[in-house]
């Protein structure tokens, strides 16, 4: 494949884009540079930090170990799909480590999304029905019958299976009593379905009468009655997490059919968008505003930065991503959800900060001894940037001009954090 | 060992991420890419600063309203003692107050002793506490309770979960008009009472600013210009990259908006005090803040909770404090501080030392324009509930709805959605004007009024009086031409206005090259100048720019200054009696070229247009055009010296006034009294008829 499909495919299978893997895909074709990005093998087994299942541990502190661990494995792993797909169900199936007892429940959770996230999507939701960081973040535990809790019912439905409008405010209340009992040991540890709490009566689910249990709604949705719903509704939000916003019924009802026809298998379903057409149309390139870990580790490695040197967890909080505390049961949204003031403050100080910690590099060298065109375009080669607008590329180089012609001593190192403030940077 | 989660834990949980609401709309409104944008972008690099300063100001009949939560249930029986009613001492054993320990408000209700900067405040008047304040069929758990309290909505049931609250919801009710800095907190996650359906509070830096877009060296200077010049024109690289551009461009002209709220010098105190003093920087900035939202926790005292409530509520007390040291005279009469709590205490002490989770408890509102004194009746301490609880006798969001009815100008049953009665909470709306509602008097100005440079504004005749008061030292006083009021401005140029005349602008927060020493009003009243000691003119409202001697060195300081009748133009005269005539206005003479015995510190024009006086400070008169010579002290020797005149409507007399009070009449202008021996603080330094 070419420079810019290569590149394509790498900002949108991981986080950034290293000339390596450039100059390994476009040995390749697309079936095959797709087939490489999707095979994890070449992955190392997660290890977390050790003390993650101490539960006497303080939870904010192994909490915090865990996401500096995940961030730095995001940015190393030599197949980072694994880890974009966790970030994906971490977002999708929110469950903020606020409400969890221990430390490990959030861990238990952010592997199972590892292990899983390529695997059977009915599983995924079958483990986290009853998954403790999900019964504790939405009142699973509350959840008995004669006084039955709709959270999880509500979010089941309208956010993790088949979005609003195709069910009632009935269903839920119905929904909700079929989960009843499906709650915690008493300690707070581990799912526990305690029979006595469970609503044994008839319940009236999407029309159908009978005596429901929790899972079974779960299987109604995904392969009975609510199935083509339920299937596009997930292939069209992984479909605008990796092409592109708002996409025709005409690309996610076939991929949705074959989804259902593969046993609704994510590795196969990613596939698919992958090697459709419009994956690698010109609507589909730069079609998704990075979120901050993206860009954050799209500038490390450009900077040639290592996580310990960047520190990009002093900045996940400001710029609106602190993983593991997802803002709510939605998670985090795409694209414009990215564009706060605040966000792009802590983008602006993060660049600065990065581009001084990168200045004893070679990357200055090498811009400062060239001509400005020359310089620009290193800068912009460096951070992956294929595809800078002839806008993009004039600012670039009025400022290199205005900068060398002050005879002060120039400061090379701004160029990087300019380029590092590009819109080029900032989307996928 | 279930680990029940912490207080801050649920405020997290009831809070979201800067910027964003459930459904991940966000209130970026997204610069278009007009040709306005594309001016920024090639202009210069301190257009970006000052222009996106001059936008936003505050209106002078905009209240602004500051949130305090006192997080974990704040102890409303410990905080406002009903130190009259027996039953407290049964009730509170060891952990109640003794008759001489605490600052009594009389009605047998007092103050915890910590309290002492509120108790200051409720002398002067401008304490209201809210009794008895909750909610029916109360709930106990500090989650439901406080996403309630955040919530607001009429009829709602506090185990329903909220998705909003209802400030955020009268920001929704703002619609396109926004801004992004109507709401602001502290940090970076947003309290729930402050997200809307579509809108939420921003979160800002409570130490710094964002330096990205401050720095002022030639290089970072370089820097904004090149980031301004990626949104320079919207290119066929995805309407991604146009809206990434387009919104940096904006943050880094919010950042310029903002700057001054972080410039001066550092805080101090605890979280709560730097919180408390940087919103009231904030205000004082003059961005178009409305609503901020301040926290204190550590109200939740199960246990030992003598020393712990003490401390939190010396805490509350220094941060009050704190605000309103911080506070911009400007923005007094604009603020009223609100506190909250998601419940009271039991009245009946636990076995630790402690309480535990209650009902009703009280709230303060305070500020200026706040009618202080108790409202509502204090929980009976016998009548408890079956948990033994107090009863509470105000529903929260009756405050809500005053607070948004007479402060924010709102409509409470819109953003409350039901109706709930109003408190006496105010004495009035937002700001100055209805101070003193001045009946249509035939007999109305005829009088003068004079400024004392500490802002006291003293009335004679029938003159009336809007009030006083300034921040900073005030330097001119002038009529508003086309109604009844007046604008006083300051040294720093500050404007204050009071009664009808509006609030156009100041050169406030600025740096001045020089003091300000007079300003001028255009005939309409819908206008001014303020003209600094080296010349310098700033035109607000609707006036034109005649020119200035801001540029050039002059020999002496520029003194003051006279509008032309027709708006058109100004004169202003320096100390040596140079006059400088500008627009419509015509030079008729000076005595510039003669060595005068004494400075000029003062003119007037006349009402045609086609003549002036000019003062000396011994009372001397120079007369040039058609201005007439009407007398002058300038053979007597004076006690104290003159500092300024007005001239009389027709003409054909003027008034002079000393540094005083001292008031000297000449021609048709009567004299309706002065000063005389009365002291008041400050010297007079205007005059106005």
């Amino acid at each position: 494949m070419i420079r810019d499909d290569a590149v394509h495919l790498l900002r949108r299978a991981g986080f950034a884009v290293r000339e390596s893997d450039v100059t390994q895909l476009m040995a390749l074709d697309r079936v095959g540079g797709v087939s490489l990005v999707t095979d994890f093998s070449a992955n190392p087994p997660a290890q977390p930090p050790a003390d993650i299942a101490d539960p006497e541990g303080s939870r904010w502190r192994q909490i915090r170990d865990l996401r500096n661990w995940w961030m730095e494995r995001m940015m190393t792993v030599p197949r980072p799909l694994q880890e974009k797909l966790t970030l994906f169900w971490h977002s999708h199936f929110a469950a903020s480590a606020e409400r969890v007892y221990y430390a490990a429940q959030t861990w238990d959770q952010n592997h199972l999304f590892r292990l899983q996230g390529l695997g059977s999507f009915r599983d995924l939701v079958h483990a986290t029905a009853t998954d403790p960081a999900m019964i504790l973040y939405l009142d699973g535990f509350r959840n008995k019958a004669g006084n039955p809790n709709e959270n999880y019912a509500r979010e089941l439905m309208e956010l993790h299976t088949l979005g609003p409008g195709n069910y009632t405010e009935y269903d839920v209340v119905e929904v909700a009593k079929a989960w009843t009992g499906h709650m915690m040991d008493d300690e707070k540890r581990y799912y526990e379905f305690q029979t006595y709490h469970h609503d044994y009566r008839n319940k009236t689910i999407f029309g159908n009468t009978r005596n429901w249990n929790g899972p079974e709604v779960i299987d109604e949705i995904l392969l009975g009655s609510k199935q083509v719903a339920s299937s596009k509704f997930i292939v069209k939000k992984l479909w605008e997490f990796f092409a592109y916003e708002g996409p025709d019924d005409a690309i996610i009802a076939p991929l949705a059919s074959r989804f259902r026809a593969n046993d609704l298998n994510v590795g196969l379903l990613v596939r698919d968008i992958f090697l459709h057409p419009e994956f690698w149309s010109l609507r589909a390139r730069q079609a998704v505003v990075r979120s901050p870990i993206e860009y954050m580790i799209q500038c490390m490695v450009g900077a040639g930065s290592t996580f310990d040197e960047a520190r990009p967890d002093w900045w996940l909080e400001e710029m609106g991503q602190d993983l593991f505390y997802p803002p709510n049961p939605s998670g985090w949204q795409l694209n414009d959800f990215w564009l706060s003031a605040r966000s792009i403050w802590a983008k602006a100080e993060f660049a600065r900060h990065l581009a001084w910690k990168a200045t004893n590099r070679d990357h200055l060298n090498e811009i400062e001894t060239e001509g400005v065109p020359m310089a620009v375009a290193f800068a912009l080669h460096f951070f992956g940037i294929s595809d800078a607008s002839n806008t993009t590329r004039a600012a670039l180089e009025d400022y290199l001009y205005a900068e060398r012609a002050t005879w002060e001593w120039p400061q090379h190192a701004n160029l990087l954090t300019l380029t590092m403030l590009t819109p080029e940077i900032q989307v996928a | 060992m279930s680990r029940q989660p912490e207080f801050e834990d649920i405020q997290r949980a009831l809070s979201v991420p800067n910027d964003c609401s459930r459904w991940g709309m966000t209130r970026r409104r997204f610069l278009q890419m007009s040709a306005a944008g594309m001016t920024v972008a090639t202009v210069g690099p301190m257009v970006g600063k000052y222009e996106a300063l001059a936008g936003q100001r505050l209106a002078h009949d905009e209240g602004v309203v500051v949130m305090v939560q006192l997080g974990g249930g704040n102890d409303g029986m410990n905080t406002l003692v009903p130190i009259g009613q027996g039953r407290y001492r049964d009730l509170r054993g060891n952990l109640a107050y003794d008759h001489d320990e605490v600052l009594h408000l009389g009605d047998g209700v007092a103050l915890h002793p910590a309290l002492s900067s509120v108790k200051q405040r409720w002398d002067m008047g401008q304490v209201a506490i809210v009794q008895g304040i909750g909610y029916a069929d109360p709930s106990l758990s500090h989650f439901d309770s406080i996403a309630h309290w955040h919530n607001g909505r009429a009829g709602s049931d506090p185990s329903e979960p909220a998705t909003d609250g209802w400030l955020g919801r009268w920001l929704d009710g703002l619609g396109n008009g926004r801004t992004e800095l109507e709401a602001v907190v502290f940090d970076s996650t947003i309290p729930l009472h402050l997200r809307g359906r579509n809108a939420a509070a921003i979160g800002l830096s409570l130490n710094g600013g964002a330096n990205f877009g401050l720095d002022d060296d030639a290089d970072d200077l370089r820097m904004y210009d090149a980031y301004r010049a990626f949104a320079a024109e919207a290119h066929p690289r995805g309407r991604w990259a146009d809206a990434v551009s387009g919104a940096g461009m904006e943050a880094l002209a919010l950042a310029g908006r903002l700057s001054p709220a972080y410039e001066g010098p550092g805080l101090s105190g605890s979280t709560f005090e730097r919180q408390m003093a940087r919103a009231a920087r904030l205000i004082s900035a003059d961005v178009g803040v409305r609503v901020l939202g301040v926290s204190l926790g550590g109200f939740d005292t199960h246990g030992g909770q003598a020393g712990s409530h003490q401390s939190r509520l010396t805490d509350f007390d220094r941060g009050i404090q704190q605000f309103f040291d911080n506070l911009d005279a400007r923005f007094a009469s604009r603020v009223t501080v609100v506190t909250f709590s998601e419940f009271g205490r039991r009245p009946e002490i636990n076995g630790s030392r402690g309480t535990d989770h209650g009902t009703a408890s009280c709230a303060f509102v305070i500020g200026s324009k706040v009618a202080g004194g108790l409202v509502g009746q204090y929980p009976s301490l016998t009548n408890l509930d079956s948990r033994g609880n107090l009863r509470p006798e105000v529903d929260f969001r009756s405050m809500y709805a005053t607070v948004l009815d007479t402060w924010l100008r709102s409509d409470s049953n819109q953003v409350l959605e039901g109706s709930f009665e109003s408190l006496p909470l105010f004495r009035g709306s937002p700001g100055n004007r209805d101070i003193i509602n001045p009946p249509p008097d035939p007999e109305a100005h005829q009088g003068y009024i004079i400024t004392t440079d500490a802002g006291g504004v003293f009335n004679f005749g029938h003159h009336p009086s809007y009030g006083g008061g300034a921040a900073g030292m005030v330097a001119a006083l002038e009529p508003n031409p086309a109604g009844a009021g007046y604008w006083l401005c300051t040294t720093g140029g500050a404007i204050e206005p009071f009664g009808d005349a509006p609030y156009l602008g100041s050169m406030a927060g600025t740096n001045l090259d020089a003091p300000m020493v007079d300003m001028a009003v255009h005939p309409d009243g819908d206008g001014y100048w303020l003209l600094g000691g080296d010349g310098g003119v700033f035109s607000f409202g609707n006036v034109g720019f005649y020119g200035s001697t801001g540029g050039l060195n002059l020999r002496q300081p520029v003194v003051g200054m006279a509008p032309h009748p027709n708006g058109r133009g100004y004169w202003f005269v320096a100390s040596d009696g140079g006059v400088f005539s500008f627009g419509s206005s015509r030079f008729h003479g000076s005595t510039g070229g003669i060595r005068l015995r004494r400075p000029v510190v003062g003119m007037a024009g006349t009402a045609t247009g086609r003549g002036y006086w000019l003062v000396a400070d011994d009372g001397g008169i120079f007369a040039f055009g058609d201005a007439t010579f009407h007398g002058s002290t300038g053979g007597i020797q004076l006690a104290r010296p003159v500092v300024n005149m007005t001239a009389t409507p027709s003409g054909k007399g003027y008034w002079l006034v000393a540094d005083d009070g001292g008031i000297f009449a000449f021609g048709d202008a009567a004299f309706h009294g002065s000063l005389g021996a009365q002291t008041v603080p400050g010297r007079v330094i205007g005059i106005a008829a």
